[in-house]
């Protein structure tokens, strides 16, 4: 069976390159959600494999809603990586200290996605 | 004549094969996700052309009176075309977005070599842009 991937971000670039690049390259299910508060809605009703989270949000940025899934029950096991723009070491160790699964960093490559993704995830399929 | 064949030949053979057609079938998904991003740029140069703007503006503005609040909306533009310049094949793009990105973040006031620098990001921004643009732009 596919995975399924929640991706989180306000950008409308980078929702649509990511899914376009999982789906593609990877045969992933890919749900999206432009907001923290919509994808933590999204995440208890989907029950994705894994959830791509933009950092830099506005309202709820990415650390609270990391926070947030993980105090809900119905998301709190699914592993969440964030994905930033932020490449300054302070940024980088603050945001592994959250206890996120992995950190990806944009620009991704569209072809390499999926392997990162796969790769953090000790996803062997 | 008794020809002796190794039993794992016909494994390797049907294990060269089924390498071939998944390596075959990734070049055909990347062929694709190729053609589906060339497609998405198209929809989406505009808008990145008036993040541009958007960032030009706010360099223009960092030495009016309210330049506080255009340093932080050229911080969150950089940012955001930093973010995704790379992914559509500019990765030049990138490097200096997050160079305008960092400037803009530092704190205190910024010197005047410091924002001529920002100008000549954001027409070298430019160039990258119109560049990518044009037919044969990847």
């Amino acid at each position: 069976m596919a995975r399924r991937i929640l991706i989180i971000d306000d950008e409308d670039d980078i929702r649509q390159v990511a899914a376009l690049s999982l789906e593609t390259i990877a045969g992933w299910d890919v749900v999206l959600a432009n907001s923290g508060g919509l994808g933590i809605e999204v995440a208890a009703t989907e029950q994705p494999d894994a959830i791509l989270l933009d950092v830099m949000m506005p309202e709820m940025d990415g650390p609270t809603t990391f926070l947030k899934l993980q105090a809900t029950p119905e998301t709190a096991k699914i592993p969440v990586l964030l994905l930033t723009a932020k490449v300054q070491g302070s940024d980088q160790r603050r945001f592994a200290g959250l206890g996120v699964s992995g950190i990806l960093f944009k620009p991704f490559d569209p072809l390499l996605l999926a392997k990162q993704v796969s790769d953090v995830l000790g996803w062997k399929d | 004549m008794n020809e002796r064949v190794d039993p794992r030949e016909g494994y390797n053979d049907a294990s060269a094969k089924a390498e071939q057609q998944a390596a075959s079938a990734q070049t055909e998904a990347q062929k694709k996700l190729h053609d589906l991003l060339a497609t998405l740029w198209e929809q989406r140069k505009n808008i990145l052309i008036e993040r541009l703007t958007t960032l030009q503006e706010s360099i223009a503005g960092l030495e009016a009176p309210a330049a506080e609040a255009s340093r932080k909306l050229g911080a969150e533009t950089a940012h955001k075309l930093a973010g995704i310049l790379g992914t559509f094949g500019l990765p030049q793009g990138t490097e200096i977005a997050r160079e305008a990105e960092v400037t803009l973040e530092k704190d205190g006031a910024l010197s005047p070599q410091e924002i001529a620098r920002l100008h000549q990001i954001t027409e070298q921004l430019a160039k990258l842009l119109d560049q990518r643009s044009l037919p044969n732009g990847r």
